[in-house]
C-alpha cells in the first residue's frame, strides 16, 4: 500500500476548521492591474455582421424563397467585426480557401 | 444572490411568447373575447382541464387582486426550454430539485409576461404577485367567463388562463373602444406597419486573446462558415435566434442577401 494510503494513528488526524474570510476592502491593491498577459490563452469569439435591414411586419410576412433583402451597407463598404457584441474592427469580405473571411482595414491598435 | 434585471423581448426565445401575446392582445375584440370565454366552457365539456393536465407545479398564478389574475400553465419541457434560454445552461430544470436561482429566474420571466398581459388588457401597470397555484375549480365550469389562450412554446404546452374578473374588466374596455373604432381589422393588418430590424451574420471565428490583440491592418481572419453555407438572418440584438438564412450578393449598389429554404 502506498504511503499516503496507510492508516494513520488517531493523534495525527485533525479536523480542519475553515475560518470565515473577509472580502477585499477598497484599500486593497489590484492583483493584476490591466495586465492581460495572464489570460492570453483565453479563447474568444469574433463575429462579423454583413449588414442590417429594416422591414415592416407586412413585408416580413410576405418574404419567400429567393426574396432579396437589400442591406444598409454599400457593396464597397467594409463589414463590422465584433468581439462580444462590441465593434472592434472593420474589414473587407474575402474568401479564404473555402471559407468566408475578412481582411482587416481598420482596428484600434493597442498602445 | 442578486439577480440582474433583464428585458425579455427580443433577448431570448421567450421573447417570442411576449410578441405572440402582444399580437393576440392587438387583435382582441369583444366578439373574440366572448367566443373564447365560451370556449373555456365548451372546452370544459371536452375535459380541457384534464387534457392540459399537470399539477400545481406546472401552474403559476399572477394576481393583482384575489379575483383578478392570470394563470400560466407551462409543461415541464417548456419550462425547461425557458430556463435554458434564460440561464444559458442546458436542461437545468431536470435537476432535482431545481436551484432557487433558476426558480427565481423562471418566476421573474413568467411574472414579466403576466404583467405585460395586465398592461395590455387594462391599459395601466398594476403591481402583481406570483405564486405556484393551479386555477380554482370553478374556473373550469361552464360559463365561468374565464379565457383560455393556447400560446404554444417550441411545440410544448403553454397556456394563459384569464380569470373571469379580468375578462369582465377587459370586456368593458374593449366594448368602449369598439364603439369608437368602427370596423374590425385582423391581427396581421394591425401589425402591418410595425417594423422589425434584421441583422445578417457572416459567421464566427474562435481566437485566443493574444491573437486578437495582435491583429493589425492587412491581417486576414478566416471564419468557420464555408462559402457554400448560407448566412444567418436574425432579429436585432438576438444573434442566437435565427429567423431565416440566405446567400450574400449585391442589389442596387448595396450588399444584399437572397433568402433560401433552411436545410439543417
Amino acid at each position: 500500500m502506498a504511503d499516503h494510503l496507510k492508516n494513520t494513528s488517531p493523534k495525527s488526524v485533525q479536523k480542519i476548521k475553515l475560518e470565515e474570510l473577509q472580502d477585499a476592502t477598497e484599500q486593497g491593491g489590484s492583483l493584476f492591474g490591466n495586465n492581460l498577459e495572464l489570460i492570453q490563452g483565453l479563447k474568444l469569439r469574433l463575429s462579423v455582421s454583413m449588414g442590417k435591414c429594416q422591414l415592416t411586419v407586412k413585408e416580413l410576412m410576405s418574404l419567400k424563397e429567393n426574396s432579396v433583402l437589400k442591406l444598409d451597407k454599400a457593396t464597397a463598404e467594409p463589414v463590422d467585426v465584433f468581439l462580444d457584441d462590441k465593434l472592434i474592427a472593420r474589414g473587407s469580405l474575402i474568401v479564404v480557401d473555402d471559407n468566408f473571411g475578412v481582411r482587416i482595414n481598420e482596428i484600434l491598435q493597442a498602445s | 444572490m442578486r439577480i440582474r434585471p433583464f428585458k425579455l423581448i427580443n433577448k431570448t426565445e421567450f421573447g417570442f411568447i411576449h410578441v405572440r401575446v402582444q399580437e393576440i392582445l392587438a387583435g382582441w375584440t369583444e366578439k373574440w373575447l366572448l367566443d373564447n370565454a365560451m370556449s373555456v366552457a365548451a372546452a370544459a365539456a371536452d375535459n380541457a382541464k384534464e387534457s392540459i393536465g399537470g399539477g400545481a407545479a406546472n401552474w403559476r398564478r399572477v394576481s393583482i387582486s384575489p379575483e383578478c389574475w392570470v394563470g400560466i400553465y407551462a409543461s415541464f419541457p417548456s419550462l425547461n426550454l425557458l430556463s435554458t434560454s434564460l440561464s444559458g445552461a442546458r436542461s437545468v430544470l431536470t435537476e432535482e430539485p431545481p436551484s432557487p436561482l433558476l426558480c427565481e429566474l423562471v418566476n421573474k420571466a413568467l411574472l414579466d409576461l403576466a404583467e405585460s398581459v395586465f398592461t395590455g388588457l387594462l391599459g395601466k401597470q398594476e403591481r402583481a404577485d406570483i405564486i405556484r397555484q393551479a386555477p380554482p375549480e370553478e374556473t373550469w365550469k361552464w360559463g365561468s367567463g374565464a379565457v383560455l389562450i393556447d400560446l404554444g412554446f417550441a411545440g410544448e404546452k403553454f397556456h394563459l388562463l384569464l380569470s373571469p374578473e379580468l375578462t369582465n374588466r377587459t370586456l368593458g374596455k374593449v366594448a368602449a373602444s369598439q364603439e369608437s373604432t368602427g370596423n374590425l381589422i385582423s391581427v396581421v393588418e394591425a401589425l402591418a406597419s410595425q417594423t422589425a430590424e434584421l441583422d445578417v451574420w457572416l459567421g464566427e471565428a474562435e481566437l485566443e486573446l493574444a491573437v486578437i490583440q495582435s491583429i493589425s491592418v492587412g491581417d486576414v481572419i478566416r471564419f468557420e462558415k464555408k462559402i457554400d453555407q448560407p448566412l444567418h438572418v436574425c432579429l436585432k440584438d438576438n444573434k442566437e435566434k435565427e429567423i431565416c438564412v440566405g446567400f450574400p450578393g449585391a442589389y442596387k449598389g448595396n450588399k444584399a442577401i437572397q433568402l433560401t429554404i433552411h436545410s439543417k
